[in-house]
């Protein structure tokens, strides 16, 4: 019993490190630090990375050097989850029960206020209405058994009255014996001597008459007489004070069993009429010195404890539900679930059976148990190592209540998380320097912090890629120096793998990107030549040209020339005006030069290579003398200008 | 012609041809100033080449060298280069789409104030030239006169 009173005490002052508001309530700081300076690990470990577990034996969580008490123990929880699970007790048996519970409480709080005290009819009563209730199941018999023990102790009572009453009547029976025993002797003692009273003559106690004799004998039988009734008055006395005794241990026990199992009214009716049932005016506990009990209902300055603390206990705990329960309503109001969760935990840990928690509503219950089942969730979860569903439940709980403090629980995965992939990035660069052994360790210690982090299959992956990359390496190289740029890119995802080796991954970043840039130019064109059939030909052949003239690589590319072909034979007429200008041009022949690009110009007017031709040549023609006369060099048509710049093909 | 009219009716019968003589010499007489108007109309766009060809041009410059043209052209786009022009134009009777380059060298213009838009005569000559390091330069269209065209 005494552990039982403990452990409700203890619930009473139950801590709640890793409350339902996700912080710790030991510290506002929502973690303790274990072992700190000690130099020890604080948690258990494993192949070198400390695990987030659960302990069960303390309920705390350890990380990181910190310990994150759960915040309650396991016989709280079930019974939390229990008590959330139930539907409030409105049947009007329970409205009954409430209703004559409310009412003894209310009539023996009179007599605590000092009013007329209550007879034992009235204590009678009591106990006839306490078994009526009694068949409630909520009640689990604590009312039957509270009127037992008042019907046993007014019984007890009875008894030693009666015994108190035969005592009287022995003791007056002693002393009308003495009466007449004193009375015989003073017979005797006038027949004897006639002299002064008390003088006994020898005739007279040597041989007498028969009046005396007979007389000694009465004087004989009365003494023993009173001797035996004063021992059993003796015994009634021995057996009255230890029938009282008896009858206030068991008393007191039931009182100290009903705080110990939280029924607070009941334990408040048995001491409120614990002095009315034993009228001796003695209202101390008779604990056994020592004992947890005993210390617990110590009073302040090592007082005796009394039946009086034992009823403000009551008391406190009753108005401390009461107040928790006012706390829950006003926070559930303000949809603050975390801090309703953590009261209505005490509440109901403290007094489960206060009508205030027994009649919480049943809509209430629920919206505390979808919070309070994810804030397990989150705990399995996390001992899960499964960071990516924590944060998912973090938000959950925060989209519930706006309040609830999940930085706890946000930066406890990042950091995880953090590590994990830092074990990954770790384990890209060992492949990359062609460690395998690395490779596989830091994967390995990458799952150990985050089994599920998703780059552990990228991981995977790439592990399988980098056994097959050696022969397409090959076959890269081979694509790469025989310009095969369209090869590679149409099967860059197989040639991916390759950018692992920092001598490629320039080459094949560039060739990805040099021909998705062209397939994204030609698309383009082909959307602009859609919109004018004709300039647009000539527009995206004269820029196809532009492109190729600055980067050879573009003529290697086969969807590049084909798409070329094609505008050129749109263009015909442009593109062949350019043709004939360049072939002037390389013969010098510089007025019809200047007159095809011209054509051209008519043909595209916004085409940059007429006009560059065109006023390059103008120049020319402009620079030159026409006088008839011969120059030294001006033997025939020369080499070309350069014409424009390999302008058409 | 109305007091030639007139003096026809004084004459009477012996007169009556009169007129008509008098109408015969003033037709004759209209006849050749019209004529002469005309022909004089005529002269600016006469021994025009109009079978010139620019794309024959395009095709061989080089084997016109040497080769006189009057070419009534109108002019497209005009570039100078101190007081030589280089003037670009279309020619009647070729695709519009084809232009003709003409320089016009310092002095070779006249007196005629060449303006884009315009149609002048152009007497122009295929000749060969060098450039500043002596380099062959063909077949370009030189102008040696330029006359409007009336």
């Amino acid at each position: 019993m005494l552990s039982v009173l403990a452990c409700g005490v203890s619930w009473a002052q139950m801590p709640s490190s890793f409350d339902a508001s996700g912080r710790s309530a030991q510290s506002e700081s929502g973690v303790q630090q274990g072992d700190a300076g000690s130099g020890q690990p604080a948690g258990p470990q494993l192949f070198g990375m400390e695990l987030p577990l659960l302990d069960p034996s303390t309920d705390t969580m350890t990380y990181n050097g910190s310990k994150i008490d759960v915040g309650n123990n396991a016989v709280v929880r079930a019974r939390f989850e229990k008590y959330l699970n139930q539907k409030p007790d409105e049947s009007a048996q329970s409205k009954v029960y409430r209703s004559q519970i409310n009412k003894i409480l209310k009539e023996t709080q009179r007599y605590v206020r000092g009013g007329k005290a209550p007879g034992s009819q009235v204590l009678v009563n009591i106990g006839r209405t306490l078994y009526d209730i009694a068949d409630y199941p909520g009640d689990g018999g604590q009312a039957a058994a509270l009127a037992s023990a008042i019907v046993s102790a007014l019984d007890a009572q009875r008894a030693n009255y009666a015994r108190d009453k035969e005592s009287e009547a022995l003791d007056k029976e002693i002393e009308d014996l003495v009466k007449k025993t004193n009375s015989l002797q003073n017979q005797n003692t006038q027949k004897g001597s006639g002299a002064g009273a008390g003088a006994i003559k020898p005739a007279a106690q040597k041989g007498g008459s028969s009046t005396f004799r007979s007389n000694e004998f009465r004087i004989a039988h009365n003494t023993s007489k009173i001797a035996e009734n004063k021992g059993l008055k003796v015994k009634n006395d021995a057996t009255n004070a230890a029938n009282l005794l008896a009858t206030k241990t068991a008393y007191q026990s039931m009182m100290v069993s009903f705080l110990a199992q939280r029924r607070y009214d009941h334990a408040l009716i048995a001491s409120r009429i614990y002095r009315h049932v034993f009228r001796d005016g003695d209202t101390k506990l008779n604990l056994k010195e020592d004992s947890d009990l005993n210390k617990t209902f110590e009073g302040i300055g090592g007082l005796p404890p009394t039946v009086a603390v034992l009823d403000q206990a009551a008391s406190n705990a009753r108005r401390e539900v009461d107040q928790n329960m006012e706390a829950v309503h006003s926070l559930l109001a303000q949809n603050k679930l975390s801090e309703a969760t953590q009261h209505l935990i005490e509440a109901v840990a403290v007094g489960e059976y206060m009508q205030s928690v027994t009649t919480f509503s049943e809509e209430n219950r629920r919206r505390i148990a979808e919070f309070w089942s994810l804030r397990k969730k989150a705990l399995t979860t996390m001992n899960h190592r499964d960071y990516g569903q924590l944060e998912e439940i973090a938000n959950r709980m925060k989209s519930l209540d706006a309040d609830f403090d999940d930085s706890l629980l946000r930066s406890y995965c990042a950091g995880r998380k953090r590590e994990s992939d830092l074990h990954v990035r770790n384990a890209m660069k060992a492949m990359q320097a062609g460690d395998e052994t690395k490779f596989n360790e830091e994967i390995r210690l990458a799952g150990e912090v985050w089994p599920l982090n998703p780059n552990l299959d990228a991981g995977a992956k790439k592990l399988e890629e980098f056994d097959n990359m050696d022969p397409l390496k090959d076959d890269f190289r081979d694509l790469y120096s025989r310009k095969q740029y369209r090869t590679i890119y149409d099967e860059r995802d197989k040639f991916k793998v390759v950018a692992i080796d920092k001598e490629l991954e320039k080459q094949y970043m560039e060739t990805i990107e040099f021909v998705a840039s062209i397939d994204a130019m030609l698309v383009q064109l082909g959307e602009l030549s859609r919109q004018d059939r004709m300039l647009g030909a000539c527009m995206a052949y004269e820029k196809m040209i532009e492109f190729r003239n600055k980067d050879a690589r573009y003529a290697d590319d086969l969807k590049f020339n084909q798409a070329l072909n094609e505008y050129r034979a749109q263009a015909h007429d442009f593109v062949q005006a350019l043709v004939d200008a360049e072939e002037c041009d390389k013969k010098r022949e510089f007025g019809s030069a200047l007159s095809c690009y011209h054509h051209a110009l008519c043909l595209y007017p916004a085409s940059r290579l007429a006009e560059e031709g065109v006023r390059r040549v103008s120049e020319l023609i402009l620079d030159g003398e026409y006088d008839g006369g011969i120059p030294a060099k001006a033997e025939g048509p020369a080499g070309g200008t350069g014409g424009a710049g390999g302008a058409a093909d | 012609m109305a007091r030639r009219r007139r003096s026809g009716h004084k004459s009477g019968r012996g007169k009556s041809k009169a007129p008509l003589i008098l109408g015969i010499v003033a037709l004759v007489i209209l006849g050749m100033v019209g004529g002469r108007m005309l022909s004089s109309r005529e002269s600016s766009s006469a021994g025009v080449d109009k079978n010139f060809r620019i794309s024959d041009y395009r095709k061989s410059a080089s084997k016109l060298a040497g080769n006189r043209y009057r070419l009534e052209a109108k002019v497209e786009g005009v570039m100078s280069r101190r007081n030589d022009r280089l003037v670009v134009v279309s020619i009647p009777g070729n695709p519009k789409d084809e232009r003709l380059p003409i320089l016009v060298e310092e002095g070779a213009g006249g007196n005629v104030n060449l303006s884009r838009g315009k149609t002048y005569i152009f007497n122009v000559e295929c000749r060969n030239g060098y450039d500043l390091n002596g380099d062959a330069i063909n077949g370009v269209l030189v102008t040696r006169s330029i006359e409007n065209k009336l």
